[in-house]
C-alpha cells in the first residue's frame, strides 16, 4: 500500500488542531486560544487505498521568529516534510498565513494551502479561490473543519499531489536580492531550495544555520551586518516587510470585505477588554462561573448518591456473601462504596468543572482575561498568560503544567507550575474540599480553606520573584473572535479529560479497598499505621487510620477521599460521623496544599528537571503539615 | 541656508536617536570621523536653525521638524540608491556613494517620480511621498497612537535583535496598518488591531514599533 506523510502547520488558532481531528478522526484538546497543541499529534487514515500519517505541528505565526515553537516547526519541516505540507489558514485571516506559505514554499517544501473557517469567512468576504492558485500555483483548498466542507476534496488533493516547480517568489528588495544571489553557490543542502536556504541564512535562523558551510554563514553574517549598517535596519524586518507587502497586494487581490458593520462579537470583545467594561465582567464571569459550579455540584452529588443507593442497594455485598462469606461481603462492600465514590466525587465536581472549563475555553473569553490580569500577576513576577494553566490547573495540573509551555521564560513557568502545584486546588482537591470539608464540615471550612490557597499563591509568588533572578519577558497574545462554544466539543473534552478518573483511579480504589480488607482481617493495619501516629493524631489531630488516605493521595488526590469513605465503612459508621468537622477542615487543608500526584511529579520532573520536583514536593509536603498543625491547635483551643 | 555637511549631521543624529531619545556628541564625532570640537560649532547652527535642540552635557535630540528633515533625506537616499541600482543597473557600493551625494539636492517631486519608476511598495511610509505627510504625526511609538487612529508602521527600533524577531514574528512589520482597540489599564497591555486580527501587545513591546499616524 502506498504510504504517504502530511503535515500540518499553520498560525496559532488557525484551526489546525480541529482540522486534524476532521481528517483522521483522532480527537485532540481544541480551545479557542493560541498554543492548546504543546506536543505532536500523530495519526493515520486510508483512502482510495492510501495510507496517510498526518503530523500536527505547534502552532506558528512564522518561520521567522526564534520562540521553541517556530525552532519545533522548522527543524520538523527542514529535516523531513513528508510527501507534502498543508498550510492551515484561517480563511477571514490570510495575510499572515500567507507569510508562512511563502516561507515554507521558499525552502522548496512542497505546499498545499488550507482556507480553513470557510464557512465563517464567506459571511465577511469574497474570496476569489481560483483566482489565488492561479498566483500561487500550489494547490489553495476552501476547507471548514468544523462542518466538514470540503476536507474530503482537501484529502483527494493530498493524494493526488505531485510536485511541481511553481515560479511563485517574493521579491525582495535589491540589496538583500544580490545578497541572495551571492549566497547561492555556497549553499548545498540536502531537499531544500537554496534560495530558500539563503534567505533564512541572512535572517540567522539558528535551525538553517548548521546546515551549510562556515563560509556561507560567515558570508551571511557579514551581509546582514553590512545590510543593517548601510539601511539602518535589520535585514530581518526588511524582508519580513517585502513578504508582508507581497501578501497584502494578493489579499487584496483575491479578497473584498463585504460586510462593514460591526458585528454584536466585535463589540462586545471590545467591551471585553475596556477597563471600565472589562473588570466587571470579568468579576462577574468569575463569579458566575464558581456559584454556579458549587451550586450545581451540591445538588448532583445528592442526587446521584441517592441514585445509586436506590439502584445498587445491598446488591453487591449480598452478592460477595454469597461467593466467599464474611471476606468476600467485606471486599464486596469495598468495592461497593469504591464505585460510589468515583460516581460521587468524578460526576458533580470534575466533570462540571471540565464543562465549565470547556465553554470558557472555548468562547475565547480565556484571552480577554489574561489581558485583563496582567496588572494583578505582574506582582507575582508573572504576566498575564500565567492564568489560563493556573485556570486549567482547577482542573488537573499535568495539562496545567503542560500548558506553561507558552510561557517564554523559564522562569516564570517555575513560579505558576509550583503555584499551580501548591496552591491551585485540582478538580480532585476541589472535590475534597467542597464534597468532604464543605458538607461536613459546613461552608465556611471550606471558605476558610479557598482563603489559606489565596494566601498562599500570593506568598509564594511574592518570595519566588524576589528570590528568583529577574529575567524580563513581555506579553503578546492573539485574540481569537468570541465564538458560541460548540457543545459537541466540550463533550468530547469532557471524556477526554475525565476517563481517566473511570480507567485508573477506579480500578485502583478497588485494588486498595481489597488490600485494606485483607490487612485488617490479618491484623496488619495497626502496624502500617502506628509509625504515623506522630503525624496524624498529635500533630493533625486526625484518627490514625488517616494516614491511608494521605498514602493514597499521593497516588491520586481523589482517592484520598474514596479512602475515606472505605474506611468511615469499615468503621461501620456513616462518613459524617467518622470525623469532627474541625478533622474535616483539617482533612481538606492538608489535602489541598498536599505533595503533588505521581503524574504531576512525573510531569515537573521532565519540565524542570528533578531538583526543582523534590524542592516542590518536599516544600508543599512540609508547608501542608505545618498549616494543618497550626490550624489544629487553634482549633482545639477554640 | 542648509547645506549638505549640515543635513550629513542631521543624518547621523537620525541613526543614532532614531527620532527618539539624545544622542551623544561624541558618538557623532566619531560616526563623522571629525573632532569633537567641530561637532560642537556644527550642532550650535543646527541649534539655531531650529533643527535640534542641544544640551550642552546631556546630547543631542531632534526637534519634530529636524526629524522631518531626516527622514526625508533618508528616504531620499533610499530611492535614489534604488533607482540607481533597479532601473540603471549600478553596483550596488557606486550606487550608494552617488546616492549619498544626490539626497541633498533632489527634490521632492523629482524623488516621488523616481519611486514611482521603481514601482516600490514599501514607500508609503517614506517622507517623500507626501508633503501632506508633514501634517500628521510621523513616527510616534505605537504605544502612544491615540485609540481609533489608524497608522502605517514605519520602522521598529531595539537593540535586542531577538525582541524584533519576535514581534516581526507576530507580523508587526513596516508598511502593515495598525490601530490601537482598546488600552486596558495605565500600563498593561494593549490591543491592537493588525491585519485582521486582535493581538494584546505589552507597553515595552509596543513601544519599540514606530508608527506614521493618519496614513
Amino acid at each position: 500500500m502506498r504510504e504517504m506523510q502530511v503535515t500540518l502547520i499553520g498560525q496559532p488558532n488557525a484551526g489546525k488542531s480541529s482540522l486534524f481531528t476532521r481528517l483522521t478522526g483522532v480527537g485532540v484538546i481544541i480551545s479557542n486560544y493560541a498554543g492548546t497543541t504543546v506536543e505532536f499529534e500523530e495519526a493515520t487514515i486510508t483512502r482510495n487505498g492510501v495510507n496517510i500519517h498526518v503530523h500536527d505541528l505547534p502552532g506558528t505565526h512564522s518561520l521567522s521568529g526564534n520562540s521553541d515553537d517556530e525552532k519545533v516547526v522548522m527543524k520538523a519541516l527542514t529535516e523531513d516534510a513528508g510527501d507534502v505540507v498543508i498550510v492551515v489558514a484561517d480563511a477571514s485571516n490570510i495575510e499572515g498565513s500567507m507569510v508562512l506559505c511563502f516561507e515554507t514554499m521558499e525552502l522548496g517544501i512542497p505546499v498545499i494551502l488550507a482556507l480553513n473557517k470557510m464557512d465563517a469567512a464567506v459571511k465577511k468576504f469574497d474570496t476569489d479561490v481560483d483566482k489565488l492558485r492561479d498566483i500561487l500555483k500550489i494547490p489553495v483548498m476552501p476547507v471548514s473543519a468544523r462542518s466538514a466542507m470540503g476536507v474530503d476534496e482537501l484529502l483527494d488533493e493530498v493524494i493526488r499531489y505531485e510536485k511541481k516547480e511553481t515560479d511563485f517568489k517574493v521579491r525582495y528588495d535589491s540589496h538583500a536580492e544580490a545578497y541572495i544571489k551571492e549566497l547561492i553557490p555556497m549553499i548545498f543542502v540536502n531537499g531544500l531550495d537554496e534560495r530558500g536556504v539563503a534567505v533564512k541564512l541572512l535572517e540567522k535562523d539558528a535551525t538553517i544555520s548548521p546546515l551549510v558551510s562556515d563560509e556561507a554563514k560567515d558570508a551571511a553574517e557579514r551581509m546582514a551586518s553590512e545590510f543593517e549598517t548601510t539601511h539602518g535596519e535589520s535585514i530581518n524586518v526588511h524582508i519580513a516587510r517585502d513578504r508582508y507587502g507581497q501578501a497584502g497586494i494578493i489579499k487584496n487581490e483575491v479578497q473584498r470585505k463585504t460586510v462593514r458593520e460591526r458585528s454584536f462579537s466585535e463589540k462586545l470583545s471590545d467591551a471585553a477588554t475596556a477597563p471600565a467594561t472589562g473588570i466587571p465582567l470579568l468579576i462577574a464571569v468569575l463569579f458566575i462561573t464558581f456559584s454556579s459550579f458549587i451550586l450545581i455540584s451540591g445538588v448532583l452529588e445528592s442526587l446521584i448518591s441517592e441514585a445509586y443507593r436506590s439502584l445498587a442497594g445491598d446488591s453487591l455485598s449480598s452478592f460477595g456473601e454469597e461467593i466467599g462469606g464474611e471476606i468476600g461481603k467485606a471486599v464486596m462492600e469495598g468495592v461497593d462504596k469504591s464505585i460510589e465514590a468515583i460516581l460521587t466525587l468524578v460526576i458533580p465536581f470534575i466533570m462540571l468543572f471540565y464543562v465549565i472549563l470547556g465553554i470558557l475555553e472555548d468562547s475565547g473569553y480565556m484571552p480577554r482575561a489574561v489581558v485583563l490580569l496582567d496588572r494583578v500577576m505582574h506582582r507575582l513576577g508573572l504576566h498575564g498568560g500565567a492564568f489560563i494553566p493556573m485556570m486549567v490547573g482547577i482542573g488537573c495540573n499535568v495539562p496545567a503544567i503542560m500548558a506553561t509551555r507558552v510561557i517564554a521564560s523559564k522562569r516564570e513557568r517555575l513560579i505558576v507550575s509550583t503555584l499551580i502545584v501548591m496552591a491551585v486546588p485540582c478538580s480532585a482537591q476541589l472535590a475534597i474540599i467542597l464534597g468532604a470539608t464543605g458538607k461536613y464540615a459546613g461552608v465556611l471550612a471550606a471558605f476558610s480553606i479557598f482563603l489559606v490557597l489565596l494566601v498562599m499563591i500570593f506568598a509564594i509568588g511574592i518570595l519566588m520573584n524576589r528570590w528568583m533572578k529577574y529575567e524580563p519577558s513581555s506579553l503578546a497574545m492573539e485574540m481569537p473572535d468570541l465564538s458560541m462554544p460548540s457543545a459537541r466539543n466540550v463533550a468530547f473534552k469532557t471524556w477526554d479529560r475525565c476517563k481517566d478518573f473511570f480507567m485508573i483511579a477506579f480500578p485502583l480504589l478497588v485494588v486498595g479497598s481489597i488490600v485494606l480488607e485483607i490487612l485488617l482481617q490479618f491484623g496488619l493495619l495497626d502496624v502500617l499505621i502506628e509509625p504515623f501516629s506522630f503525624i496524624t493524631v498529635t500533630m493533625l489531630g486526625l484518627p490514625g487510620v488517616v494516614i491511608i488516605a494521605f498514602i493514597m493521595g499521593i497516588l491520586r488526590k481523589e482517592m484520598a477521599v474514596g479512602m475515606l469513605m472505605i474506611l468511615a465503612m469499615q468503621g461501620g459508621v456513616p462518613l459524617a460521623d467518622f470525623m469532627t468537622g474541625d478533622q474535616f477542615l483539617v482533612f481538606g487543608l492538608v489535602m489541598a496544599i498536599y505533595i503533588p500526584c505521581l503524574a504531576t511529579m512525573a510531569v515537573l520532573w521532565r519540565e524542570f528537571g528533578i531538583k526543582n520536583t523534590a524542592l516542590i514536593s518536599g516544600t508543599s509536603l512540609i508547608v501542608a503539615l505545618l498549616i494543618g498543625t497550626a490550624f489544629n491547635a487553634v482549633l482545639s483551643v477554640i | 541656508m542648509a547645506t549638505g555637511n549640515r543635513e550629513d549631521y542631521l543624518l547621523r543624529i537620525l541613526r543614532l536617536t532614531d527620532g527618539e531619545g539624545v544622542a551623544k556628541t561624541t558618538d557623532i564625532a566619531a560616526l563623522m570621523n571629525v573632532s569633537a570640537a567641530s561637532v560642537t560649532e556644527m550642532l550650535r547652527a543646527l541649534a539655531e536653525d531650529g533643527s535640534i535642540v542641544y544640551e550642552k552635557y546631556k546630547g543631542v535630540s531632534l526637534t519634530p521638524e529636524g526629524l522631518i528633515q531626516a527622514r526625508r533625506l533618508r528616504d531620499k537616499h533610499q530611492i535614489a540608491e534604488r533607482f540607481l541600482m533597479d532601473i540603471l543597473d549600478k553596483e550596488q557600493g557606486a550606487a550608494h556613494e552617488e546616492a549619498c551625494r544626490m539626497e541633498h539636492i533632489l527634490s521632492d517631486e523629482s524623488a516621488k517620480n523616481m519611486c514611482r519608476i521603481i514601482g516600490a511598495s514599501d514607500v508609503s511610509a517614506c517622507e517623500v511621498c507626501g508633503t501632506e505627510c508633514i501634517k500628521k504625526i510621523s513616527g510616534v511609538q505605537m504605544n502612544r497612537l491615540p485609540p481609533g487612529t489608524p497608522g502605517k508602521i514605519s520602522h521598529l527600533k531595539c537593540d535586542d535583535p531577538e525582541k524584533i524577531k519576535k514581534l516581526v514574528s507576530i507580523g508587526f512589520v513596516p508598511g502593515r496598518s495598525v490601530s490601537l482597540v482598546n488600552r486596558t489599564s495605565n500600563n498593561g497591555p494593549m490591543i491592537f488591531h493588525l491585519g485582521e486580527s486582535n493581538i494584546a501587545l505589552d507597553q515595552d513591546l509596543a513601544s519599540l514599533v514606530f508608527v506614521d499616524a493618519g496614513t
